[in-house]
């Protein structure tokens, strides 16, 4: 089923300087029971994605276009509706479980005021529910953790404790803005662990934002990669890795540790991405692009179509022959060893 | 190998105790004896303004005394402590024995009127600071969570009301409309609301940026509830120390009122207007003790809630240190 839709989805900052076009006619959709990943390098409008989608944005955006949650549409929907909504059918967890928790509530506190924000039910009924929840994202003691407060806890069990407040109510979308990041490895690990068991048993959409490919692997069933606002690239997650269709794709992969030899330098992709108050006119990645055509950097870059691979899609001029070529040579995958 | 979950099982269960804020704060508060001094202090005038009537009866000198009580009949006033007090603190009570002494040509008892005094000072400041803090906490909030052009209203109004000379405004007044205890309390409070007003509009904003702000908002929670659930806790810590602060303040400023004469009517006693009363025909030349006493109340009162001030600030900065 069909959970969440976004269409041509425009995400505009007022600044300073002039508008910055954050996101830039985005489509994307993703059922219920799966996991997509969004992968991108900083400042390419994941996070400003996942906030338009969660009506998080600050006064100085404008939203265009159509996000709908199921059949309810919530581009254009009032402060106290959307208000309903989240917390309760979407729910994000955010990347630093440091700042996301107040300092000065005891755990419980936050866990049963997330509960008795949408649902009907006793102060002891809400309590029974966030030890439920603590428990759930394998929180040790969760009876003695809801009088903790914020700082008496690790960092990993802060994000335990920001996912289950997060899973409380049951939400039918889950965004889970870079929820590793901050995290250290081994603790990165265990979360990932537990986002893994969680997929099996909450039965949400889960869009996961990321810049570390080797999380969207372990975890997602799609990927669409982002690229200065706009999505250069979706596929299903084998696809991705065996097929990558575009040369940023390809610049992406070929920069992970461990695909070039090990003692080479690791790969990088020249150039930086471009200001989005002045994005280049055709295709946005074409400046920093080895096949670049003439077409590519005056015409208006091609929209997302489907590709010879099963699911697949790219946003980009090259023909399948080069493309199937040049992402197998250049982004060194499984195909190659 | 231990996780990470089970080191922080062992540092819960005694190794370290992690202390809240709140705890640490008073750990540090019980440390700092200039603080624990000051609160002393200011005890101990509480109890010495609620004596008051204790003070009448005892010295039989009621505090606001019309002639016929007899004893304008003391042309000799001003007189020194234990002045006509025959056999020393047996003698209190006599119409003629004043213990502190008493003060100006109608004959008022030194100590019923500090006492008095210390009444009116700390009514004023508690209940200034009370009215300077609800609207400091209102404005104050409102402009550091709306931002935008409410808050650009509101700080510019800040910055008027600090520019404003407070002297010359009270005068004036004072002179317009006649003073009295709410005139002064009034005045007092619309003068000082924009300092913490300030403190707690920044707090706000740097507040209103963090995560967990996010987080709530996530959550379904509305504006009311960020601000009174998550962020109105936050502000406690400046409350306190502002309320104290600001106490010294209205303590002072209804002094200085008082002092040129744009104070509180005559009934009322005051520390401000007992200094001011030792200075025509430069009585204190002769009788230091009638600028002295309620001066050196007046400094240490004041010296007392800013040191207390202090203290809880000291005590209620994250920077300052863990007490191990």
């Amino acid at each position: 089923m069909r959970l969440l839709t976004v269409d041509d989805l425009r995400t505009t900052f007022r600044t300073d300087d002039g508008p910055v076009g954050a996101v830039d006619g985005v489509s994307l959709s993703v059922d219920a029971g799966q996991v997509l990943g969004i992968v991108g390098e900083s400042g390419c409008g994941k996070s400003a994605l996942s906030l338009s989608i969660m009506g998080l944005l600050p006064k100085s955006a404008t939203i265009t276009g159509s996000i709908r949650l199921g059949e309810q549409e919530l581009v254009g929907l009032a402060g106290s509706e959307l208000r309903q909504l989240r917390g309760d059918d979407m729910a994000m967890i955010f990347q630093d479980p440091m700042t996301s928790l107040n300092p000065v509530m005891r755990i419980g506190e936050q866990l049963i005021e997330a509960i008795r924000l949408h649902q009907r039910v006793s102060k002891a009924e809400a309590r029974r529910l966030a030890v439920d929840g603590l428990a759930a994202v394998g929180i040790p003691s969760p009876e003695d953790r809801m009088r903790a407060y914020p700082l008496e806890l690790s960092g990993g069990m802060r994000q335990r404790v920001m996912i289950a407040m997060a899973l409380l109510n049951r939400p039918r979308l889950l965004i889970a803005d870079e929820p590793t990041t901050a995290l250290d490895v081994t603790t990165q690990a265990q979360i990932l662990e537990l986002m893994r068991e969680l997929r099996r048993e909450v039965d949400a959409a889960i869009v996961l934002i990321t810049h570390d490919l080797g999380v969207v692997a372990e975890l997602c069933d799609e990927v669409a990669v982002m690229y200065a606002g706009r999505i250069v690239e979706r596929a299903p997650v084998a696809e991705l890795f065996a097929h990558p269709q575009h040369p940023y794709t390809w610049g992406l992969l070929a920069s992970l540790p461990g695909r070039s030899g090990a003692e080479e330098r690791l790969y990088q992709i020249p150039g930086t991405p471009p200001s989005l108050l002045h994005p280049p006119a055709g295709c946005r990645f074409a400046p920093r692009c080895a096949f670049a055509m003439d077409a590519c950097r005056t015409d208006p870059a091609p929209l997302l179509t489907a590709t010879a691979r099963a699911g697949s899609a790219v946003a980009c001029r090259l023909d399948q022959t080069t493309r199937d070529r040049e992402g197998v040579r250049l982004s060194g995958t499984e195909a190659e060893r | 190998m231990a996780t990470v979950e089970q080191l922080e099982d062992m540092k819960t269960e005694g190794m370290v105790l992690a202390r809240t804020p709140r705890q640490l704060a008073f750990a540090r508060l019980r440390r700092d004896y200039v603080a624990l001094i000051s609160l002393a202090f200011i005890v101990l005038l509480v109890l010495f303004a609620l004596a008051g009537p204790l003070f009448e009866s005892w010295t039989g000198h009621p505090v606001n005394r019309s002639n016929s009580t007899g004893v304008d009949d003391y042309t000799l006033l001003p007189v020194g402590p234990l002045h006509g007090c025959a056999d020393g603190l047996a003698s209190v009570g006599e119409r003629a024995c004043f213990v502190l002494g008493a003060s100006n040509n109608l004959g008022y008892d030194m100590l019923v009127q500090l006492s008095f005094g210390a009444r009116t000072s700390l009514i004023i400041g508690i209940v200034a600071t009370f009215l300077t803090m609800v609207v400091a906490l209102l404005l104050g909030v409102i402009a550091g969570y709306v931002g935008g052009w409410t808050d650009t209203v509101i700080a510019r109004l800040m910055d008027v009301v600090a520019a404003f000379p407070f002297l010359l405004f009270a005068i004036a007044a004072s002179v317009a409309f006649g003073a009295s205890l709410w005139f002064v309390i009034l005045i007092i409070a619309i003068f000082s609301w924009f300092y913490p007003g300030r403190i707690f509009r920044g707090e706000v904003m740097s507040l209103r940026n963090r995560e967990f702000v996010t987080a709530a908002r996530m959550l379904g929670a509305s504006n009311t509830r960020i601000v009174l659930r998550h962020l109105m806790p936050q502000l406690i810590g400046p409350l306190t120390v502002y309320a104290s602060l600001s106490v010294a303040g209205a303590i002072a400023a209804e002094a200085a009122l008082s002092y040129l004469g744009f104070g509180l009517p005559l009934e009322i006693p005051s520390w401000g207007r007992m200094i001011s009363d030792a200075v025509p025909g430069g009585l204190y030349i002769n009788a230091p003790f009638l600028m002295v006493f309620p001066g050196t109340l007046l400094v240490l009162t004041v010296l007392a809630f800013n040191l207390l001030g202090d203290g809880l600030r000291d005590a209620l900065d994250p920077r300052g240190g863990t007490l191990l």
